[in-house]
Protein backbone atom coordinates (compact mmCIF):
# COMPACT_ATOMS: atom_id res chain seq x y z
CA UNK A 1 0.00 0.00 0.00
CA UNK A 2 1.51 3.22 -1.35
CA UNK A 3 2.00 6.42 1.30
CA UNK A 4 -0.28 9.05 0.64
CA UNK A 5 2.36 11.43 0.62
CA UNK A 6 4.96 9.59 -2.10
CA UNK A 7 3.75 11.66 -5.39
CA UNK A 8 3.90 9.43 -7.91
CA UNK A 9 5.41 10.54 -11.36
CA UNK A 10 2.54 11.98 -13.79
CA UNK A 11 2.64 14.34 -16.82
CA UNK A 12 1.52 18.22 -15.91
CA UNK A 13 -1.59 17.33 -18.28
CA UNK A 14 -2.95 14.42 -16.57
CA UNK A 15 -2.70 16.35 -13.08
CA UNK A 16 -4.24 19.13 -14.14
CA UNK A 17 -5.47 19.22 -18.06
CA UNK A 18 -7.25 22.70 -17.94
CA UNK A 19 -4.68 25.01 -17.21
CA UNK A 20 -1.88 23.95 -20.02
CA UNK A 21 -4.46 24.94 -22.56
CA UNK A 22 -5.77 28.12 -20.47
CA UNK A 23 -2.53 29.43 -20.83
CA UNK A 24 -2.09 29.15 -24.32
CA UNK A 25 -5.63 30.23 -25.17
CA UNK A 26 -4.18 33.79 -23.25
CA UNK A 27 -0.71 33.68 -25.48
CA UNK A 28 -2.67 33.75 -28.55
CA UNK A 29 -4.58 36.34 -27.07
CA UNK A 30 -2.21 38.73 -26.57
CA UNK A 31 -0.26 37.86 -29.89
CA UNK A 32 -3.25 38.88 -31.92
CA UNK A 33 -3.84 42.01 -29.89
CA UNK A 34 -0.29 42.92 -30.61
CA UNK A 35 -0.33 41.82 -34.14
CA UNK A 36 -3.65 43.48 -35.09
CA UNK A 37 -2.40 46.99 -35.73
CA UNK A 38 -0.47 45.50 -38.62
CA UNK A 39 -2.97 42.99 -39.73
CA UNK A 40 -5.51 45.39 -40.66
CA UNK A 41 -3.51 47.55 -42.48
CA UNK A 42 -1.77 44.62 -44.14
CA UNK A 43 -4.96 43.42 -45.00
CA UNK A 44 -6.35 46.94 -46.49
CA UNK A 45 -3.07 47.84 -48.36
CA UNK A 46 -3.52 43.92 -50.36
CA UNK A 47 -6.67 45.09 -51.02
CA UNK A 48 -6.02 48.19 -52.27
CA UNK A 49 -2.99 46.54 -54.49
CA UNK A 50 -5.09 44.56 -56.09
CA UNK A 51 -7.77 46.87 -57.22
CA UNK A 52 -4.65 47.91 -59.39
CA UNK A 53 -4.60 43.95 -60.84
CA UNK A 54 -6.85 43.19 -63.44
CA UNK A 55 -8.24 39.64 -64.82
CA UNK A 56 -6.36 37.42 -66.83
CA UNK A 57 -8.60 37.77 -69.23
CA UNK A 58 -7.48 42.00 -69.55
CA UNK A 59 -4.01 41.04 -69.46
CA UNK A 60 -3.73 38.98 -72.36
CA UNK A 61 -5.84 41.18 -74.33
CA UNK A 62 -3.82 43.96 -73.23
CA UNK A 63 -0.79 41.71 -74.26
CA UNK A 64 -2.12 41.42 -78.00
CA UNK A 65 -2.99 44.16 -77.93
CA UNK A 66 0.61 45.57 -77.03
CA UNK A 67 1.88 43.20 -79.26
CA UNK A 68 -0.07 43.61 -82.47
CA UNK A 69 -0.04 46.96 -82.41
CA UNK A 70 3.91 47.33 -82.13
CA UNK A 71 5.13 50.80 -80.97
CA UNK A 72 5.53 51.56 -77.59
CA UNK A 73 2.04 52.22 -75.13
CA UNK A 74 2.71 53.67 -71.54
CA UNK A 75 0.54 52.57 -68.75
CA UNK A 76 -2.15 55.03 -67.26
CA UNK A 77 -4.51 53.72 -65.21
CA UNK A 78 -5.53 49.80 -63.89
CA UNK A 79 -8.21 49.51 -61.86
CA UNK A 80 -10.73 46.85 -60.45
CA UNK A 81 -13.81 47.04 -58.26
CA UNK A 82 -15.34 44.37 -56.90
CA UNK A 83 -18.70 43.41 -55.32
CA UNK A 84 -17.91 44.65 -52.35
CA UNK A 85 -16.72 47.91 -52.40
CA UNK A 86 -20.20 48.51 -54.77
CA UNK A 87 -21.98 47.10 -52.35
CA UNK A 88 -20.87 49.19 -49.82
CA UNK A 89 -21.48 52.31 -51.85
CA UNK A 90 -25.00 51.33 -52.53
CA UNK A 91 -25.83 51.17 -48.95
CA UNK A 92 -24.02 54.80 -48.30
CA UNK A 93 -25.82 55.99 -50.97
CA UNK A 94 -28.99 56.74 -49.50
CA UNK A 95 -27.62 58.80 -47.50
CA UNK A 96 -25.94 61.20 -49.72
CA UNK A 97 -28.51 63.56 -50.75
CA UNK A 98 -26.06 65.26 -53.09
CA UNK A 99 -25.81 62.37 -54.78
CA UNK A 100 -27.33 62.97 -58.65
CA UNK A 101 -30.17 60.36 -59.41
CA UNK A 102 -28.45 58.69 -62.61
CA UNK A 103 -25.09 58.29 -60.54
CA UNK A 104 -27.26 56.66 -57.73
CA UNK A 105 -29.01 54.42 -60.91
CA UNK A 106 -25.96 53.82 -61.74
CA UNK A 107 -25.04 52.49 -58.91
CA UNK A 108 -27.79 50.20 -58.02
CA UNK A 109 -26.99 48.65 -61.61
CA UNK A 110 -22.74 47.96 -61.42
CA UNK A 111 -21.88 44.76 -59.86
CA UNK A 112 -17.67 44.38 -60.85
CA UNK A 113 -16.11 46.16 -63.21
CA UNK A 114 -12.04 46.44 -64.51
CA UNK A 115 -10.39 48.91 -67.02
CA UNK A 116 -6.96 49.49 -68.36
CA UNK A 117 -6.15 52.45 -69.96
CA UNK A 118 -3.38 52.98 -71.99
CA UNK A 119 -1.59 55.78 -74.29
CA UNK A 120 0.78 56.15 -76.99
CA UNK A 121 4.02 56.55 -76.33
CA UNK A 122 5.60 57.62 -79.53
CA UNK A 123 4.03 58.70 -82.76
CA UNK A 124 4.15 55.48 -84.82
CA UNK A 125 1.54 54.44 -86.80
CA UNK A 126 -1.05 52.00 -85.17
CA UNK A 127 -1.33 49.08 -87.53
CA UNK A 128 -1.57 45.17 -87.15
CA UNK A 129 -5.72 46.11 -86.09
CA UNK A 130 -6.81 43.24 -88.02
CA UNK A 131 -4.70 40.81 -86.43
CA UNK A 132 -5.74 41.95 -83.10
CA UNK A 133 -8.94 41.42 -83.97
CA UNK A 134 -7.97 37.38 -85.02
CA UNK A 135 -6.29 37.19 -81.79
CA UNK A 136 -8.49 38.72 -79.24
CA UNK A 137 -11.55 36.79 -80.85
CA UNK A 138 -9.07 34.25 -80.30
CA UNK A 139 -8.77 34.66 -76.63
CA UNK A 140 -12.34 35.52 -75.71
CA UNK A 141 -13.60 32.33 -77.89
CA UNK A 142 -11.34 29.99 -75.75
CA UNK A 143 -12.93 32.06 -72.47
CA UNK A 144 -16.88 30.96 -73.82
CA UNK A 145 -17.28 34.62 -74.80
CA UNK A 146 -18.04 35.99 -78.57
CA UNK A 147 -17.86 38.87 -80.50
CA UNK A 148 -21.29 40.76 -80.56
CA UNK A 149 -19.92 44.12 -82.52
CA UNK A 150 -16.56 45.06 -84.11
CA UNK A 151 -16.17 47.61 -85.76
CA UNK A 152 -12.96 49.02 -87.65
CA UNK A 153 -13.13 52.91 -89.26
CA UNK A 154 -10.68 55.64 -89.51
CA UNK A 155 -8.24 54.19 -87.51
CA UNK A 156 -10.15 53.38 -84.29
CA UNK A 157 -10.82 49.67 -83.65
CA UNK A 158 -13.95 48.68 -81.35
CA UNK A 159 -15.32 45.00 -79.94
CA UNK A 160 -17.43 44.33 -77.93
CA UNK A 161 -17.55 40.47 -76.56
CA UNK A 162 -20.56 38.99 -74.27
CA UNK A 163 -20.40 35.50 -73.04
CA UNK A 164 -22.12 33.05 -75.28
CA UNK A 165 -25.81 32.55 -74.12
CA UNK A 166 -26.24 35.56 -72.19
CA UNK A 167 -29.89 35.94 -71.80
CA UNK A 168 -31.00 37.46 -68.07
CA UNK A 169 -30.42 41.55 -67.76
CA UNK A 170 -29.75 40.89 -63.88
CA UNK A 171 -26.44 39.74 -64.80
CA UNK A 172 -24.84 41.10 -68.21
CA UNK A 173 -21.58 40.84 -68.53
CA UNK A 174 -19.47 42.73 -71.56
CA UNK A 175 -15.85 43.39 -72.07
CA UNK A 176 -14.98 46.17 -74.69
CA UNK A 177 -11.77 47.10 -76.33
CA UNK A 178 -10.72 49.96 -78.27
CA UNK A 179 -7.70 50.48 -79.87
CA UNK A 180 -7.04 54.03 -81.82
CA UNK A 181 -3.83 56.16 -82.75
CA UNK A 182 -4.07 57.68 -79.14
CA UNK A 183 -5.32 55.18 -76.36
CA UNK A 184 -5.75 51.67 -75.92
CA UNK A 185 -8.62 50.97 -73.55
CA UNK A 186 -9.96 47.85 -72.31
CA UNK A 187 -12.98 47.30 -69.83
CA UNK A 188 -15.10 44.72 -68.40
CA UNK A 189 -18.17 44.97 -66.59
CA UNK A 190 -20.96 43.16 -64.46
CA UNK A 191 -24.40 44.87 -64.24
CA UNK A 192 -28.27 44.45 -63.53
CA UNK A 193 -29.37 46.32 -67.18
CA UNK A 194 -32.45 46.90 -65.62
CA UNK A 195 -31.79 50.36 -64.02
CA UNK A 196 -29.47 50.97 -66.78
CA UNK A 197 -32.00 50.51 -69.45
CA UNK A 198 -34.70 52.78 -67.43
CA UNK A 199 -32.47 55.50 -67.42
CA UNK A 200 -31.09 55.33 -71.26
CA UNK A 201 -34.53 54.98 -72.33
CA UNK A 202 -35.23 58.60 -69.79
CA UNK A 203 -32.61 60.29 -71.96
CA UNK A 204 -33.68 59.04 -75.23
CA UNK A 205 -37.00 60.36 -74.79
CA UNK A 206 -35.75 63.59 -73.18
CA UNK A 207 -33.53 64.54 -76.54
CA UNK A 208 -36.07 62.75 -79.37
CA UNK A 209 -39.50 63.76 -77.65
CA UNK A 210 -41.38 63.29 -81.42
CA UNK A 211 -40.13 60.07 -81.19
CA UNK A 212 -42.38 58.65 -78.27
CA UNK A 213 -45.10 61.29 -78.65
CA UNK A 214 -47.17 59.16 -80.09
CA UNK A 215 -46.81 56.71 -77.46
CA UNK A 216 -49.02 59.14 -74.82
CA UNK A 217 -51.67 58.78 -77.11
CA UNK B 1 -59.32 -4.08 -78.25
CA UNK B 2 -58.09 -4.56 -81.52
CA UNK B 3 -59.86 -1.07 -82.32
CA UNK B 4 -58.31 0.54 -79.04
CA UNK B 5 -55.13 -0.84 -80.33
CA UNK B 6 -55.61 1.32 -83.36
CA UNK B 7 -57.07 3.66 -82.54
CA UNK B 8 -53.90 4.46 -79.90
CA UNK B 9 -51.51 3.75 -82.30
CA UNK B 10 -53.41 5.89 -84.88
CA UNK B 11 -53.21 9.28 -81.99
CA UNK B 12 -49.97 8.53 -81.14
CA UNK B 13 -48.94 8.67 -84.86
CA UNK B 14 -50.64 11.89 -85.20
CA UNK B 15 -48.62 13.29 -82.28
CA UNK B 16 -45.13 12.42 -83.71
CA UNK B 17 -46.15 13.77 -87.21
CA UNK B 18 -47.51 17.21 -85.93
CA UNK B 19 -44.46 17.33 -83.40
CA UNK B 20 -42.42 17.33 -86.91
CA UNK B 21 -42.37 20.66 -88.70
CA UNK B 22 -43.67 19.98 -92.07
CA UNK B 23 -40.91 22.48 -93.45
CA UNK B 24 -37.38 23.45 -92.47
CA UNK B 25 -37.71 26.55 -89.83
CA UNK B 26 -35.37 29.33 -91.88
CA UNK B 27 -32.12 30.19 -89.90
CA UNK B 28 -29.35 33.02 -90.41
CA UNK B 29 -27.72 33.17 -93.92
CA UNK B 30 -24.01 32.38 -93.49
CA UNK B 31 -22.09 35.01 -94.79
CA UNK B 32 -18.84 33.45 -94.16
CA UNK B 33 -15.70 35.44 -93.27
CA UNK B 34 -15.13 38.52 -95.26
CA UNK B 35 -11.26 39.90 -95.17
CA UNK B 36 -11.11 43.56 -93.75
CA UNK B 37 -9.29 46.11 -95.70
CA UNK B 38 -5.83 46.54 -95.42
CA UNK B 39 -5.67 50.19 -95.29
CA UNK B 40 -8.26 52.97 -93.69
CA UNK B 41 -11.34 51.31 -95.37
CA UNK B 42 -14.59 50.47 -92.94
CA UNK B 43 -15.43 46.98 -91.80
CA UNK B 44 -18.31 46.53 -89.49
CA UNK B 45 -19.32 43.52 -87.77
CA UNK B 46 -22.94 43.42 -85.72
CA UNK B 47 -24.08 39.96 -84.58
CA UNK B 48 -26.97 39.89 -82.08
CA UNK B 49 -28.66 36.42 -81.37
CA UNK B 50 -31.75 35.19 -79.98
CA UNK B 51 -30.39 35.23 -76.91
CA UNK B 52 -29.83 39.27 -76.83
CA UNK B 53 -32.85 39.90 -78.41
CA UNK B 54 -35.28 38.07 -75.75
CA UNK B 55 -33.25 39.95 -73.08
CA UNK B 56 -34.08 43.44 -75.11
CA UNK B 57 -36.96 42.66 -75.06
CA UNK B 58 -37.93 41.46 -71.46
CA UNK B 59 -36.05 44.66 -70.33
CA UNK B 60 -38.04 46.66 -73.07
CA UNK B 61 -41.34 45.12 -71.80
CA UNK B 62 -42.54 47.37 -69.49
CA UNK B 63 -41.90 50.69 -70.93
CA UNK B 64 -42.03 50.08 -74.81
CA UNK B 65 -44.69 46.54 -75.12
CA UNK B 66 -44.56 47.16 -78.94
CA UNK B 67 -41.07 46.92 -79.24
CA UNK B 68 -40.87 44.32 -76.71
CA UNK B 69 -43.16 42.06 -79.23
CA UNK B 70 -41.34 42.73 -81.80
CA UNK B 71 -37.78 42.41 -80.64
CA UNK B 72 -39.26 38.38 -79.42
CA UNK B 73 -40.43 38.26 -83.03
CA UNK B 74 -36.55 38.33 -84.09
CA UNK B 75 -34.46 35.16 -84.08
CA UNK B 76 -31.01 37.11 -85.18
CA UNK B 77 -29.51 39.99 -86.58
CA UNK B 78 -26.26 40.00 -88.53
CA UNK B 79 -24.63 43.00 -90.56
CA UNK B 80 -21.15 43.52 -92.45
CA UNK B 81 -20.22 46.50 -93.72
CA UNK B 82 -16.77 45.78 -95.82
CA UNK B 83 -14.79 48.68 -97.13
CA UNK B 84 -13.04 47.18 -100.51
CA UNK B 85 -9.60 47.88 -101.40
CA UNK B 86 -7.24 46.04 -103.91
CA UNK B 87 -6.58 43.59 -101.60
CA UNK B 88 -10.28 42.47 -100.77
CA UNK B 89 -12.59 44.07 -103.94
CA UNK B 90 -12.72 40.69 -106.14
CA UNK B 91 -13.22 38.22 -103.14
CA UNK B 92 -15.77 40.13 -101.43
CA UNK B 93 -17.38 40.68 -105.17
CA UNK B 94 -17.55 37.16 -106.02
CA UNK B 95 -18.25 36.20 -102.18
CA UNK B 96 -21.56 38.35 -102.60
CA UNK B 97 -22.56 36.90 -106.03
CA UNK B 98 -22.39 33.36 -104.82
CA UNK B 99 -24.52 34.46 -101.49
CA UNK B 100 -27.26 36.24 -104.16
CA UNK B 101 -27.22 32.87 -105.96
CA UNK B 102 -27.15 30.45 -103.18
CA UNK B 103 -30.38 32.57 -102.16
CA UNK B 104 -32.21 32.41 -104.83
CA UNK B 105 -30.98 28.43 -105.10
CA UNK B 106 -32.84 28.49 -102.00
CA UNK B 107 -36.42 29.61 -102.47
CA UNK B 108 -35.58 32.79 -101.40
CA UNK B 109 -37.42 35.99 -103.42
CA UNK B 110 -35.72 38.67 -104.79
CA UNK B 111 -38.00 41.71 -104.63
CA UNK B 112 -35.83 44.83 -105.06
CA UNK B 113 -33.25 44.96 -107.17
CA UNK B 114 -31.39 48.50 -108.30
CA UNK B 115 -28.29 49.29 -110.51
CA UNK B 116 -27.95 52.91 -110.57
CA UNK B 117 -24.77 55.05 -110.77
CA UNK B 118 -22.10 52.11 -109.82
CA UNK B 119 -24.50 51.17 -106.81
CA UNK B 120 -25.78 47.55 -107.06
CA UNK B 121 -28.77 46.64 -104.38
CA UNK B 122 -30.39 43.52 -104.49
CA UNK B 123 -33.18 42.73 -101.16
CA UNK B 124 -34.40 39.54 -100.59
CA UNK B 125 -36.80 37.80 -98.51
CA UNK B 126 -38.59 34.38 -97.57
CA UNK B 127 -42.37 34.98 -96.70
CA UNK B 128 -44.13 32.12 -94.23
CA UNK B 129 -47.49 32.09 -96.57
CA UNK B 130 -49.16 35.49 -96.95
CA UNK B 131 -48.60 37.06 -93.58
CA UNK B 132 -45.17 36.79 -92.20
CA UNK B 133 -41.61 37.12 -93.39
CA UNK B 134 -39.26 34.74 -92.34
CA UNK B 135 -36.14 36.00 -93.32
CA UNK B 136 -34.65 39.48 -94.97
CA UNK B 137 -31.62 39.93 -96.79
CA UNK B 138 -30.12 43.00 -98.39
CA UNK B 139 -26.84 43.12 -100.32
CA UNK B 140 -25.37 46.10 -101.24
CA UNK B 141 -22.12 47.19 -103.10
CA UNK B 142 -21.72 50.49 -103.35
CA UNK B 143 -19.29 52.38 -106.35
CA UNK B 144 -17.05 49.52 -105.79
CA UNK B 145 -16.29 51.13 -102.63
CA UNK B 146 -17.79 49.35 -99.95
CA UNK B 147 -20.55 46.25 -99.54
CA UNK B 148 -23.05 45.85 -97.14
CA UNK B 149 -24.99 42.53 -96.35
CA UNK B 150 -27.51 43.04 -93.70
CA UNK B 151 -29.88 39.68 -92.74
CA UNK B 152 -32.76 39.64 -89.88
CA UNK B 153 -34.26 35.94 -89.19
CA UNK B 154 -37.64 36.01 -87.25
CA UNK B 155 -41.29 36.25 -87.83
CA UNK B 156 -41.36 39.56 -89.28
CA UNK B 157 -44.62 40.98 -89.72
CA UNK B 158 -44.95 44.03 -92.40
CA UNK B 159 -47.65 45.38 -90.59
CA UNK B 160 -45.76 45.38 -87.16
CA UNK B 161 -42.70 47.24 -88.86
CA UNK B 162 -45.33 49.59 -90.30
CA UNK B 163 -47.09 50.14 -86.78
CA UNK B 164 -43.69 50.43 -85.34
CA UNK B 165 -42.27 52.50 -87.49
CA UNK B 166 -45.55 54.70 -86.75
CA UNK B 167 -44.79 54.40 -83.33
CA UNK B 168 -41.72 56.20 -83.61
CA UNK B 169 -41.78 58.16 -86.21
CA UNK B 170 -39.27 56.21 -88.59
CA UNK B 171 -40.05 56.93 -92.08
CA UNK B 172 -38.57 53.80 -93.73
CA UNK B 173 -40.42 51.22 -91.67
CA UNK B 174 -43.43 53.68 -92.65
CA UNK B 175 -42.92 52.87 -96.29
CA UNK B 176 -41.01 49.52 -95.74
CA UNK B 177 -44.24 47.37 -96.49
CA UNK B 178 -44.20 48.71 -99.96
CA UNK B 179 -40.68 48.05 -100.56
CA UNK B 180 -40.86 44.32 -99.26
CA UNK B 181 -43.77 43.53 -102.06
CA UNK B 182 -47.30 43.00 -100.02
CA UNK B 183 -48.57 43.22 -103.04
CA UNK B 184 -45.55 42.02 -105.45
CA UNK B 185 -44.25 45.17 -106.31
CA UNK B 186 -40.29 45.95 -106.83
CA UNK B 187 -38.95 49.76 -107.07
CA UNK B 188 -36.07 48.37 -109.26
CA UNK B 189 -34.48 51.28 -110.82
CA UNK B 190 -33.23 49.15 -113.72
CA UNK B 191 -37.28 48.82 -114.44
CA UNK B 192 -36.68 44.80 -114.81
CA UNK B 193 -39.16 42.47 -112.86
CA UNK B 194 -37.16 40.45 -110.31
CA UNK B 195 -39.55 37.67 -110.82
CA UNK B 196 -38.00 37.12 -114.48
Amino acid sequence: MSSPSVATASSPSEENPARPRFRWRWRWFFLSLFLAPFIGPALVLCYGLSCLLVSPTVRELRSAAIRDTGGHWEWKVSARVGAIPLTAARVISPFVPTLPHEARLALSAARSGEVIVYERADHRKVHGFRQLLADADRIMIGRGWERAVGILEDGNLVAVYLPVGMDSPRRAQATVLVVNEENLVIASASADLRPLFTLALQKVRESHPEHFSLAKR
Amino acid sequence: MKPLRLLTSSALLSAALLSVPLCAETGPVEFGTFTPPSGQGDFVEVNIKGNLLAMASRLAEKEEPEAAEMLRSIKSIHVRVIGLDDGNRAATEKRLTEIRNQLEENGWERNVTVKQEGNDVAIYTKLRGQEAVEGLVVTVIDNHQQAVLVNIVGDIRPEKLVSLGEHFDIEPLKKLHEKIGGKGKTTGASGRDPKN
